[in-house]
């Protein structure tokens, strides 16, 4: 009942008339995000911290989520027209999602994919308004064993998951924890890897590396590729059907459940809740021979399942401070910049807001539903817009970005060399996502495996030997044997 | 370069910038004068990572090349395009006293302008000035909404 109170408060703190108006525009922008492909709901987010940092925290958090939700409900617009995701959550929506359009029902294809993400957001706003109290509850009882392990679990399943090849992704995710040694270590401020210059004495502010990887990189990728002429087709009736809800509620269930969990494992992310949940459909369904020619339960799917991923991405980072996908990282990020500490304590100290960022999320699906209704034909005109008009645009946004949180010219530099070397490392197929999570976890792996080795006076068995730091541990172990094809032999041949 | 070339070549950076990685970590200051708690060295984090980097790097340098396709196969004469004219802008002419809009536009009406006829569109007076008309009004507005809506100083 109390929780109920809570949340009573903050969705009447967030129906004033500024709120609503910041929630409409920052959707919108969302959207518009997600439907340019390239741009990316983590770079959306990375761009609005800096334009919202002299917000008071509860609207810069609404601005960030409403960004987050609108970027990758518009992603699936590009799909479905364009066979180009507009962001990685996208991909899977876009098989059966072009399909139809190529069939002519790009508007059915459309009303689905709002149908689907309203669905998987409502479902993963339940969730996180009942697991982030019961999971801040378990974490209580954590200590420096169990986040060094949490932690570390999330940037090595980011690096298994998030790309092709996950021995390139742990790589990109170790980049990314020693980025962040970089300036005054956390227990003694005793300077790390800094040349005695100033500059980097503050250390590598995530920001401008985040602006750096996701938007100069991407800047340098669209512009260093001939640009395709956008074919659009004409466009059915773009309105959402009810009776989709019942006709598939069971695969809308299946989905968000997927969803929110994928979501909730540490720094795995929104694409891999689509393509689970997709799988999973696949599997269950009566059609599967559909499946990828234009199913509407397949498209159904994916977009349940990426949607109720962000709930579910948000939920460790309230409850752990440890993101669920490279989004939440950048909007956690945010949190603290905004004097929000995320973690177990958020529920003892400040209950408050977590219950804010539940109402903020439910607002943020209510404006998609809205949006899904009536802009989904106007911003048709965003995919006409050619790509070389809009990049350097991007390129401004990103310079101005990375300078705005601290005003510093040195923060610019940062964003272009970690801009130029992502560049170099995606073209070599390695994903950018583990290093994000890695820059963010950098400061708990770095406290909590020195905590813990001080605790136990450098005895490494506290670190196996506690239940749950025992468990996270054995993940840790399994999550990398699980890649070795040796090993993945012996266990097919024993079983 | 070979796919299988290149990923071996890129292990053995990967191994070598662990191994400096793991080097400067070991000869850090362990603040033995302070009396810490050796466990607590502040190069002990950087080290573990430094050590993984050459486990994994050298791990990628000799198995078989992955069936996973690098990312994106643009032209190198694009690339160096993009990249000048972006360093250029960002860190040849921010923050040297000229004013933000004016830098901004210059930069965004060659950006586009050299883009759009390398991707085919005929270098005519209108396309320069739809190119010019986008960029000045882009530059306005972008000054215009972090400066006085935002409150942002821009460089």
């Amino acid at each position: 009942m109390e929780g109920v109170a809570f949340l009573g408060k903050s969705l009447a703190g967030l129906l004033g008339p500024w709120q609503i108006l910041y929630a409409l525009g920052a959707t919108l922008t969302g959207i518009v995000i997600g439907i340019l492909p390239g741009l990316s709901a983590t770079l959306g987010i990375a761009l609005m911290t800096t334009l919202t940092v002299k917000m008071a925290p509860t609207d810069a958090i609404l601005v960030l989520v409403c960004v987050y939700v609108g970027a990758i409900y518009g992603g699936s617009r590009t799909g479905i027209l364009l066979n180009i995701p507009g962001t990685a959550a996208n991909a899977a929506a876009t098989l059966d999602g072009h399909a139809l359009a190529r069939k002519g029902q790009a508007g059915r294809a459309m009303g689905i994919s709002t149908t689907g993400s309203v669905a998987g957001s409502l479902f993963g706003v339940l969730c996180l308004a009942t697991l982030t109290p019961l999971l801040a509850e378990v974490a209580l009882k954590f200590q420096a064993f169990e986040f060094f392990w949490l932690a570390l679990l999330g940037v090595l399943m980011s690096g298994s998951l998030t790309g092709n090849d996950p021995l390139k992704g742990w790589l990109m995710g170790f980049l990314g924890l020693f980025t962040a040694q970089v300036g005054l270590d956390g227990i003694h401020a005793h300077p790390r890897f800094t040349f005695g210059t100033n500059e980097l004495s503050g250390g590598i502010a995530l920001i401008p590396a985040l602006v750096g990887a996701f938007g100069f990189a991407e800047v340098l990728m669209v512009l260093s590729e001939p640009a395709k002429k956008a074919m659009i087709n004409a466009v059915d009736s773009i309105l959402p059907r009810i009776s989709d809800v019942f006709r598939y509620w069971k695969t809308i269930l299946r989905s968000g459940a997927i969803g929110v969990f994928i979501g909730i494992l540490p720094g795995v992310g929104e694409d891999m809740g689509a393509w689970a949940s997709y799988a999973a459909a696949k599997r269950f369904s009566s059609e599967r021979e559909q499946f990828g020619k234009g199913s509407i339960e397949g498209m159904m799917a994916a977009e349940t399942g990426d949607n109720s991923a962000i709930p579910g991405a948000i939920i460790p980072a309230l409850a752990l401070a440890v993101p669920g996908s490279a989004p939440a990282a950048v909007l956690m990020a945010a949190m603290i910049i905004h004097g929000v500490q995320p973690g177990p304590m958020l529920m003892v100290n400040t209950p408050q807001f977590a219950y804010d960022v539940v109402a903020i999320t439910l607002i943020a699906t209510l404006c998609i539903l809205l949006f899904g209704l009536v802009m989904v034909r106007p911003l048709m005109w965003v995919l006409r817009v050619p790509r070389p008009i809009i990049m350097p645009i991007v390129f401004v946004l990103c310079t101005l970005g990375a300078y705005a949180i601290a005003a510093r010219v040195f923060d610019i530099w940062v964003m272009l060399v970690t801009g130029v070397v992502c560049f170099i490392l995606r073209r070599q197929g390695f994903p950018v996502a583990p290093f994000v999570l890695g820059l963010v976890l950098g400061d708990i792996v770095d406290k909590n495996l020195r905590r813990g080795l001080v605790i136990s006076d450098g005895d490494l068995s506290p670190f196996f030997t506690r239940p749950m730091a025992g468990l996270l541990a054995a993940l840790v172990i399994l999550t990398v044997l699980a890649q070795i094809p040796a090993v993945r032999r012996l266990v097919a041949r024993v079983t | 370069m070979q796919a299988s070339s290149a990923e071996r070549l890129y292990g053995f950076g990967w191994a070598l910038f662990g191994a400096a990685v793991l080097v400067a970590s070991w000869r850090m200051d362990r603040l033995e004068s302070l009396n810490i708690n050796p466990w607590s060295a502040p190069g002990l984090m950087p080290g573990v990572l430094g050590a993984l980097m050459v486990l994994f790097g050298l791990a990628l340098a000799v198995r078989a090349p992955s069936e996973a396709q690098p990312e994106g196969a643009g032209s190198w004469r694009r690339t160096a395009l993009a990249l000048v004219l972006c360093f250029i802008f960002a860190a040849g002419l921010l923050g040297h006293g000229l004013p933000f809009w004016l830098t901004s536009a210059a930069f965004m009406l060659i950006a586009i302008l050299a883009f759009r006829v390398m991707d085919g569109e005929a270098l005519r007076w209108r396309l320069a000035a739809s190119s010019a008309a986008i960029a000045i009004v882009a530059a306005l507005v972008i000054s215009h909404v972090f400066e006085d809506l935002f409150l942002v100083r821009l460089p």
